[in-house]
């Protein structure tokens, strides 16, 4: 009895592995650099997690050398989380009134939920041209740092020309840590 | 003859009708071109124009057109006639009393230098909605090569895809786009583009992801720029802010404000939007050649696209049904970008 039990433990734990492995193999590695990350550039780092995880994404590009300005406090927030303009959109559903009437209202809803995007775009390029004039800035770093069996991401941003220069999506390894992802990460973007 | 089936599917599709009543074939009925040139030797073009696009379409669909004249003897009954313009708003009764599933008008405006400047209309009474083209080109001597060329593009529209581009989007271009997807998945559709030696612009690049799925992004389906529009029809009669006997000042304020706000979002919203586009353009320091609005499904495996010019605040590309995984959808999107309108533009 205790065999089968014993052999139905890892037949069970041999097909976990296999699942595990094949839902991270399907994740692709995949990267792009047009330009690398110069040394002792002046950067500015968003990541969204705990402060003390914060702490060692920063502590790593300060020790490689890079001037981290000191950005990401208070703006890691979701476009939801602030204004919800969904709210916006069920409120005109409720209009009783005429089909004609109904449906204008609901394009001009519908328009300023359009423009909503579009300024909510706008304002984001104007704080990074702030971030470079005044805090002299010149790049941009984004980071999501996951865990096994998920992708780690980033994408460099360069200011002075608002372009994409750098991108990697990284399938988290099983023994990969924040600081081995970081270490990818940073030297993946820095062109070593 | 499977060509013509297919079209013939592709337009059912276009109308909205489910193919089990495919036996009725749809009512194409068309107004006047009208002549803006404000020359009359041009007048005899007005009905020409409607007449040529009438018999060409009859010739590639199983349709029945009714031609300007047919349209305002229907009108007559109804003690009106057929205008040479008309608002939007005017359409769906106009295509009630005609019985058509589809209404076409315009204008024309001959250009210096032999080139002609046409404007089309393309009402469908189904979905509501409108699509306006602005198409310039050589005013040809033989007069159906300008007609195929319209046709043309009425057929791409009319097609499954729903195809409408003006010119080709270059490699080296900075482009901007704006899609309900994110993080990883938001890299893997950029990708495809950087490799292609797009410039691909930080917008909606920068923050590590909205939450946009695929019932918001439809939103952005409706365009309206100033040459190309593709939007749902509204009726700004209907719209009322009522004011009585028993109205204070605090309500009259808070109708004004409703009332400016219909205007500003709907009644001159091109205006408005237009506005928002250059400050767009103007942050981003001229660069951003063009924002691209790409919505995907919940699958990720079907796309639609609206493509806009940021220098001159043009609707330059519209296409549905791209189909494929991220990578191929991005890679079919370039290839067309490339390619640009399937013929050649004139010279």
């Amino acid at each position: 009895m205790k065999r089968i039990v014993s052999y139905g433990l890892i037949v069970s734990l041999i097909s976990l592995f296999i699942i595990s492995s094949l839902s991270c193999a399907s994740k692709k590695n995949i990267k792009f650099s047009k330009k690398k990350l110069p040394a002792r550039s002046n950067v500015a780092i968003i990541y969204d997690g705990e402060n003390n995880l914060k702490n060692v994404v920063l502590v790593k590009f300060l020790s490689k050398g890079y001037n981290v300005r000191a950005f990401n406090s208070a703006d890691l927030y979701r476009l939801s989380d602030v204004f919800d303009i969904k709210d916006m959109k069920k409120i005109s559903y409720g209009l009783s009134a005429d089909e004609g009437a109904i449906l204008s209202m609901q394009k001009s809803f519908s328009n300023i939920y359009k423009l909503h995007f579009y300024n909510y775009e706008i304002n984001k390029a104007e704080l990074l041209t702030e971030l470079k004039n005044k805090w002299k800035v010149n790049y941009l770093v984004i980071l999501d740092l996951k865990d096994w069996t998920h992708t780690s991401w980033g994408r460099l941003i360069d200011l002075d020309s608002f372009e994409i220069m750098w991108i990697e999506n990284y399938p988290t390894k099983y023994n990969d840590n924040i600081e081995t992802i970081l270490d990818h990460l940073i030297g993946s973007m820095a062109g070593k | 003859m499977r060509y013509l089936v297919k079209i013939s599917i592709a337009l059912l599709l276009f109308l909205s009708i489910p193919i089990v009543d495919a036996e009725a074939a749809p009512t194409m009925a068309f107004g006047y071109l009208a002549n803006n040139s404000g020359d009359d030797n041009f007048d005899y073009l007005e009905t020409i124009f409607p007449n040529s696009f009438a018999n060409s379409l009859k010739n590639i669909f199983d349709i029945n057109v009714v031609k300007p004249i047919g349209v305002n003897k229907i009108l007559k009954k109804y003690k009106m006639k057929l205008e040479k313009k008309y608002e939007p708003f005017e359409l769906p009764e106009l295509a009630e009393k005609t019985n058509a599933d589809l209404f076409i008008y315009g204008n024309f405006t001959p250009l210096p230098d032999g080139r002609i400047k046409i404007l089309l209309h393309l009402y469908s009474e189904r979905s509501k909605r409108l699509f306006t083209f602005t198409n310039v080109g050589r005013m040809e001597t033989e007069i159906f090569r300008l007609v195929d060329r319209i046709t043309d593009i009425l057929l791409n529209f009319m097609d499954t895809k729903r195809f409408y581009m003006t010119q080709p989007i270059v490699p080296s271009s900075q482009i901007g786009f704006f899609t309900n997807l994110k993080s990883e998945d938001l890299n893997e559709f950029y990708i495809p583009f950087l490799n292609s030696k797009y410039r691909v612009s930080s917008f909606q690049a920068n923050t590590l992801g909205d939450d946009i799925d695929e019932d918001n992004i439809q939103i952005f389906k409706s365009i309206s720029t100033r040459d190309n529009s593709y939007d749902t029809i509204t009726d700004k009669r209907k719209v009322k802010f009522l004011t009585g006997t028993w109205t204070g000042e605090r309500y009259i304020k808070d109708v004004k404000a409703a009332r400016k706000l219909f205007q500003k979002h709907d009644l001159y919203y091109q205006k408005t939007k237009n506005a928002v586009l250059h400050r767009l353009y103007k942050t981003y320091k001229g660069r951003m050649d063009y924002l691209i609005v790409v919505g995907f499904n919940s699958r990720h495996t079907n796309a639609w696209i609206r493509c806009i010019d940021l220098k001159n605040k043009n609707l330059i590309w519209m296409e549905s049904n791209i189909t494929g995984d991220i990578t191929e959808i991005a890679l079919k999107m370039i290839d067309r970008m490339k390619k640009g309108t399937d013929k050649k533009p004139d010279k």
